[in-house]
């Protein structure tokens, strides 16, 4: 897979204006980079916005990312191009079998059988939905984690602190305490909306596209921070402390803001 | 007489694959004082953003308690922004998506340690 990784950015970059990049955001979301899937696929759909193919990829990265609205929205989008895009029908019929809608998920795999016969993807389909129950196989959480648990692992991995904050500064998940053990978090939350902005606005005036990260290196720390991907306009801050590796704060930050995006869907 | 540059790697850096463009400008009043950029950047533009966003970046450190602000790196789907200051000056680098970070990241530092 690393090889078809190379060989296909390879051809991207021989033809940067081709739709090489469908197929190498696959195999990146199949590699389980998921952020670069992303990346390459919302930049091909920059250039291409109206292929049906590229939502389609991208609402099959949404899914393995757990962000079932995205995927729906992208699939949506797929059949509005293409209404008999089979790769979009059986995602559909997929995500109505995630929610327990079994009867749905029957009528879509019928629809992409009647789309393309004969198609293996759509045989393989069927088997899923001939041993999926009648019940949700993948059913909601009973109740959203509790927003101060929500970044318990990124702590683990070596973040100091990590917050989830709203477009307005306030804080939805997560906690800034003090060494002297007081809560900061909702002046940090205030904070984050300020720099956020400048952020968007210096990307906005330079013509540098959409923000994905920010990195703040600090005497005795990195802030990393970064909006949620979807409609959300939330955004992620993860801190380190000194001495930690360059790369490790845009890790955190990539689970970080992956978690934030599995717990705002289950609220 | 030529005047000797304040930064000496300043074009060094600019020749980085990817660089659109280097200035040095004072983090006081956001004024250029050596740029090296091509010709479709507004280096005005980008000294007032990113000196902007250096003092924000400044302002959220010091509520976090991580300390004074080294270098910031600001990544988006079309390009990439760093920055770092020393002694109230501020070297900023804009360069394109592709470019390596740490590569980037290293040059920046190494520049600014050899400002005059």
């Amino acid at each position: 897979m690393p090889d078809d990784i190379a060989r296909l950015s390879d051809d991207l970059a021989r033809d940067p204006g081709g739709l090489a990049w469908v197929a190498l955001a696959d195999a990146l979301r199949r590699a389980r980079r998921l952020a670069d899937a992303e990346r390459v696929a919302v930049r091909g759909l920059g250039r291409h916005p109206y292929l049906a193919d590229g939502h389609d990829v991208l609402a099959r990265i949404a899914a393995d990312s757990g962000n079932h609205t995205r995927a729906r929205d992208e699939w949506e989008m797929t059949l509005r191009l293409d209404g008999r895009h089979v790769g979009a029908q059986l995602g559909m019929g997929w995500l109505a079998l995630a929610g327990g809608d079994r009867a749905s998920g029957l009528r879509w795999w019928e629809e992409a059988r009647a789309s393309a016969p004969g198609d293996p993807r759509i045989e393989a389909a069927g088997r899923q939905l001939a041993i999926a129950p009648a019940a949700s196989p993948v059913p909601a959480p009973s109740r959203a984690r509790a927003s101060h648990e929500l970044f318990d692992e990124i702590e683990r991995g070596g973040a100091r602190l990590a917050l989830l904050v709203d477009d307005e500064g306030l804080v939805l998940a997560g906690q800034a305490l003090a060494p002297s053990g007081g809560d900061r978090s909702d002046a940090l939350g205030a904070e984050l909306s300020g720099l956020s902005g400048d952020a968007g606005r210096a990307l906005s005036q330079l013509q540098l596209g959409s923000w994905e990260r920010l990195l703040v290196e600090c005497e005795s720390g990195t802030l990393a921070l970064g909006p949620l991907s979807g409609g959300s306009r939330a955004v992620a801050l993860v801190a380190t402390g000194a001495g930690t590796p360059a790369g490790l704060p845009r890790l955190l930050l990539d689970r970080a803001r992956r978690s934030a995006e599995q717990w705002l869907e289950t609220l | 007489m030529t005047a000797r540059p304040v930064v000496p790697e300043l074009a060094v850096l600019a020749r980085m694959r990817g660089v659109r463009a280097v200035l040095l400008t004072a983090l006081a009043d956001a004024l250029p004082i050596e740029t090296s950029a091509h010709v479709d950047v507004d280096l005005d533009a980008l000294a007032a953003f990113a000196t902007a966003l250096y003092r924000r970046a400044h302002q959220s450190a010091t509520v976090a308690g991580v300390g004074a602000v080294r270098a910031i790196s600001l990544e988006a789907d079309g390009g990439r922004l760093a920055a770092a200051s020393r002694d109230g000056l501020l070297l900023v680098v804009m360069a394109e998506r592709e470019t390596n970070p740490g590569l980037l990241r290293l040059a920046l530092l190494h520049a600014l340690e050899g400002l005059a």
